[in-house]
């Protein structure tokens, strides 16, 4: 009968992901990213500052392309990073553990 | 005639007589000192009573509960449990709640020790064996420092990176700064599988008079019954021989000396003390491990002050490193029958030394005279309030959990296995920090196997009731049977290197990712769909609608919203398996460079 070496063990199993850190990934990347945008534009300035950006509004109560605006952008877009990396890892973890080797 | 013999009258030896004593036999139970309960005693000063350390009486083990309710009946009260931790001239909630703990703080320390707690759970102490890296891992290295190292140093005497992590494991338990927080959020006191947290109990029961009076009831009930309780009779030494504890040779205070046979021992006594009591002596490296089992001992300096109110407290935990005090209990507020009047505060001052310290030779005045300017210092008390005061020492206390102590107490359990009429019970008997249920249960075994069961009084304290919850199968600091080293990286670092390999190169499962990328993306679009169509208004959605450049049928409608879920899902599947198929590709490729590189 032929054994199960290392190599086979590791080609048959499947990498987990750390829950926690993804969330914090994604949190610093979508919390710096909305910040950047908004900081981006503000810097470039011109008559019109930003008006499609600022339709993030809808969604972020409070958030604006202003200088107060990018910090809520970082607050939001952190929050927001953080529950979609968060929930990417635990769905992943969950779907592996019930149908992944 | 031989006779059940019991040394030592606190909590773990009267148990274990007064369980005899249910059972129909008598025992001879000798007590070193001229009260009852050993540390669960209450002293009676001038009708002013105070307990030594503070003892609720807590417990998830039934069969305690129904003895405590057995032997004191009425005389039970229901107490609420309020403790603070003063630190920095603030009182922290303790367990510590959100509110307060982010308003004492400050902002900018509340950041700073969010942070900490994400770093040390991004990079925790891979091995916990001491102290500072178990808390550590659980609560954040600054929380650590605020709300453990301190205080914890002060009671212990000894750096937390010397402490073996079992203090925290057996102490702290069942929380963590998540479940703390839960905690906070919904003060229920229990864990997320509904189980009672130890640490947050927000009531408990206490006698009237003090735990003393449990053991002083205890005690006439044994007399009535038939035992007999010596008071004053220190065990000088136990006469043994081919591995049975013939006789216990006991001292008076007045020098009389008196050997009384031995059927069955129990003891309690500090397993240190036990070890050299042997006569003849065991061997050298016998002799070696018990010595280096080490005590912290305790003094408590009980201030009566002229004031009907101090504070709301029953303890409070005093964490400002500019005092040496460490605890302030209020007694009053523990049972209203603690002081004899009504408009006067004991307030006891908890202070932790070693033996061999100067102040615990110092005079009583001295102490006292200390005591007065402390509790003035953080503004508890002014010096003319207080009347007058007395110090209670008691050596022992605590036995210390250093970095040896797990050796040591491994070879002398196995020594003493080799007799076959001694067992040792108790707190300072199994040199566990035990709570008195614990004391009590081994007290209640002790017994029982006299009775002819085989219980391992050794397994109390670790079941799992009060155990850490451990995840993904890691060794549970508190899981064993017996205190024993955690293990170290040498002992498991194959183990922990093969696990790291395996979830570092082990492929990623393309098609959940791939799932679990489409459902977030997903459901993300279809929220942000609804949320415009719920907030309503003349032209709905009309930038999001131009996703319907790209999504089949797309608009800020319900329909658009079922629709883009299902074909950002889609995507989303596709993208997150793409990523990872290449990712794994990508691996797969590095390891065949290895391979070559090796070949």
């Amino acid at each position: 009968m032929k054994t199960r070496t290392d190599d086979d063990r590791l080609i048959a199993a499947a990498a987990r992901i750390n829950t926690f850190a993804l969330g914090f990934v994604f949190a610093i990347l979508c919390g710096a990213g909305l910040f950047l945008m908004t900081i981006f534009l503000l810097l470039k300035g011109g008559d019109s500052v930003g008006t499609h950006l600022q339709l993030l509004g809808q969604f972020f109560p409070g958030y604006s392309v202003s200088w107060v605006g990018s910090l809520a952008g970082l607050l939001y877009g952190a929050v927001c990073g953080a529950l979609a990396g968060g929930a990417i890892g635990y769905l992943y973890n969950s779907i592996v553990r019930r149908f992944g080797t | 005639m031989s006779e059940n013999i019991i040394i030592g009258a606190g909590p773990a030896g009267l148990t274990a007589g007064y369980e005899l004593a249910k059972a129909g036999q008598g025992a001879t139970i000798l007590e070193a000192d001229d009260l009852v309960g050993g540390i669960s005693r209450t002293v009676n000063y001038r009708g002013y009573r105070f307990d030594i350390g503070g003892h609720r009486f807590f417990t998830k083990v039934d069969y305690i509960q129904q003895l405590w309710q057995e032997i004191l009946g009425d005389e039970f009260l229901q107490r609420p449990r309020l403790s603070r931790i003063f630190y920095e001239s603030n009182f922290f909630d303790y367990p510590l709640k959100m509110g307060n703990t982010l308003a004492n703080l400050g902002a900018v320390e509340s950041i700073r020790v969010g942070l900490s707690y994400l770093q040390t759970r991004l990079r925790p102490y891979p091995d916990e064996n001491n102290l500072e890296e178990w808390v550590s891992n659980r609560f954040g290295h600054r929380l650590y420092h605020i709300f453990f190292k301190t205080y914890t140093e002060k009671v212990w005497g000894i750096p937390c990176s010397e402490i073996s992590a079992d203090w925290a494991a057996q102490r702290i338990k069942d929380l963590s700064l998540t479940e703390a927080l839960r905690n906070a959020l919904s003060s229920n006191g229990r864990s997320r599988n509904g189980e009672i947290i130890t640490s947050l109990i927000e009531q408990f029961h206490y006698p009237r008079l003090g735990p003393g009076m449990m053991w002083e009831a205890c005690a006439a009930k044994l007399d009535a019954g038939g035992s007999r309780t010596l008071l004053g009779h220190r065990v000088d030494s136990l006469r043994h021989k081919n591995g049975r504890v013939n006789s216990v040779v006991t001292m008076t205070r007045r020098g009389e000396k008196q050997e009384i046979p031995v059927g069955q021992a129990i003891s309690t006594m500090a397993l240190r003390e036990l070890i050299l009591a042997l006569e003849p002596a065991p061997p050298d490296d016998i002799l070696h491990a018990a010595r280096q089992l080490r005590y912290r001992d305790y003094l408590t300096v009980v201030l009566i002050v002229e004031r009907e109110h101090t504070f709301p407290d029953n303890w409070i935990y005093i964490h400002s490193p500019e005092v040496k005090l460490g605890r302030i209990q209020n007694y009053k507020n523990w049972s209203p029958d603690m002081v004899p009047d009504a408009g006067t505060t004991s307030l006891g001052l908890e202070y932790f030394l070693w033996e061999n310290d100067e102040e615990w030779q110092w005079s009583d005045d001295r102490l006292i005279a200390r005591g007065i300017s402390e509790a003035a210092r953080i503004g508890l008390v002014r010096p003319e309030e207080v009347r007058e005061g007395t110090v209670v020492r008691m050596k022992k206390a605590y036995p210390v959990y250093d970095q040896n102590y797990q050796e040591s107490l491994r070879t002398l359990q196995a020594y003493l296995s080799t007799y076959s009429n001694l067992q040792t019970i108790g707190r300072n008997g199994l040199h566990r920090y035990n709570n008195q249920d614990h004391s009590m249960l081994t007290g209640v075994y002790a017994a029982r196997n006299l009775m002819g069961e085989t219980k391992d009084v050794w397994s109390v304290n670790t079941e799992k009731d009060y155990h850490e919850a451990g995840d993904n199968g890691r060794p549970v600091v508190a899981d064993r049977l017996h205190p024993a080293r955690l293990p170290t990286r040498e002992a498991t670092s194959g183990n922990d290197i093969e696990a790291l390999v395996e979830n570092a190169l082990a492929p990623l499962h393309a098609p959940a990712l791939g799932l679990a990328v489409g459902l977030v993306a997903g459901i993300a679009l279809m929220l942000a769909t609804l949320i415009l169509l719920a907030k309503g208004g003349e032209s709905v959605g009309p930038h999001l609608a131009l996703l319907g450049e790209y999504f089949w049928g797309y608009e800020v409608s319900v329909r658009g919203a079922i629709l883009v879920f299902f074909q950002t899902g889609a995507l989303g599947f596709c993208l997150g398996g793409i990523f990872a198929t290449l990712r794994n590709w990508g691996v797969t490729a590095y390891l065949a460079l290895a391979k070559y590189q090796e070949d």
